[in-house]
């Protein structure tokens, strides 16, 4: 079946009323800052060793950069010799 | 024509996939987590793609900065070929809380800190865009490939725009008043119908010839 059957088989109206019995997502909730401390705190990565999942801090790359990826000084960062593919 | 038929195959087969089941695509974008908190990426690492080196995350603004009906927007991104840790923001998708598409729309470099490319250099890399994944996020990444290839028309369209109000500045680059550049308000089931009419359109593409 080609993709342009397959959509009229489940046709896109089919879909706005099966859209209809979806639940909705949980709704965002604030931050709390405390819970941001802790999280940072026990931060796995950090625990081993490793580089801190945002060494740049939580808050200033939100101000700097509020949808920036994350990890940015990891993205720049180039592999080492031997290491990835 | 076909590429963007089995583009909406593809998003259609996900989303019918996740309403079938009462599910949000919304609430698998959260990657197992219960909660929603603002700011935070979903996946919390953000999923890097190791085979073409897209990645993307959801997330959700404070209520007093978010779109009206918006629940949270994926940030898409890509690397530059042979410079893969210098990534552009390709496009952000905004999903109601049903998990529906709602809107595209593009961003300024601070808000991203990105590599910047200009809406040539990225429209050029939008024909073999893919993004993968296994588990959980499998289907999200296919929605996201799909989804790229369903509204490359409009994607083109919305960074030629970008461009357009940056007017070649490079300081409008760090304007903290401009955040969002340029958006388009988006209607899937519609866009779907519309793969069966071949002259239809629901948005112009852009004028601009890239040489």
């Amino acid at each position: 079946m080609t993709p342009a059957r397959r959509i009229k088989t489940v046709c896109a109206s089919a879909l706005v009323v099966a859209m209809g019995g979806v639940s909705a997502a949980p709704a965002p909730t604030p931050a709390q800052p405390t819970q941001a401390a802790a999280s940072a705190a026990s931060n796995p990565c950090a625990a081993k060793g490793r580089k801190a999942a945002n060494p740049c801090g939580a808050a200033r790359k939100r101000s700097a950069n509020p949808c920036g990826p994350a990890n940015p000084c990891g993205a720049k960062r180039k592999p080492k010799t031997g290491e990835g593919g | 024509m076909q590429r963007r038929a089995q583009a909406a195959g593809q998003v259609l087969a996900v989303q019918w996939q996740f309403a079938s089941q009462g599910r949000s695509l919304a609430g698998a974008a959260l990657a197992g987590a219960r909660r929603f908190v603002e700011w935070a990426h979903y996946p919390r690492e953000d999923h890097v793609d190791s085979a073409s080196g897209a990645r993307f995350f959801y997330h959700s603004h404070s209520a007093d900065q978010r779109p009206a009906g918006e629940h949270g927007h994926f940030h898409v991104f890509v690397p530059t070929p042979g410079e893969p840790e210098a990534i552009s923001h390709l496009i952000a998708i905004s999903l109601d809380a049903k998990g529906l598409p709602v809107a595209l729309f593009t961003t300024n470099r601070w808000v991203t800190g990105e590599a910047w490319r200009d809406a040539c250099t990225l429209g050029a890399l939008l024909p073999a865009f893919s993004l993968d994944a296994r588990g959980r996020l499998a289907p999200v990444a296919r929605w996201l490939s799909g989804m790229v290839a369903l509204y490359e028309d409009v994607i083109l369209a919305l960074l030629h725009e970008r461009d357009r109000r940056l007017g070649g500045d490079p300081a409008a680059f760090e304007n903290r008043s401009l955040h969002v550049l340029s958006q388009a308000r988006i209607d899937l089931p519609q866009r779907l119908q519309s793969i069966e009419a071949p002259h239809h359109s629901t948005r112009e593409v852009t004028d601009v010839a890239c040489v």
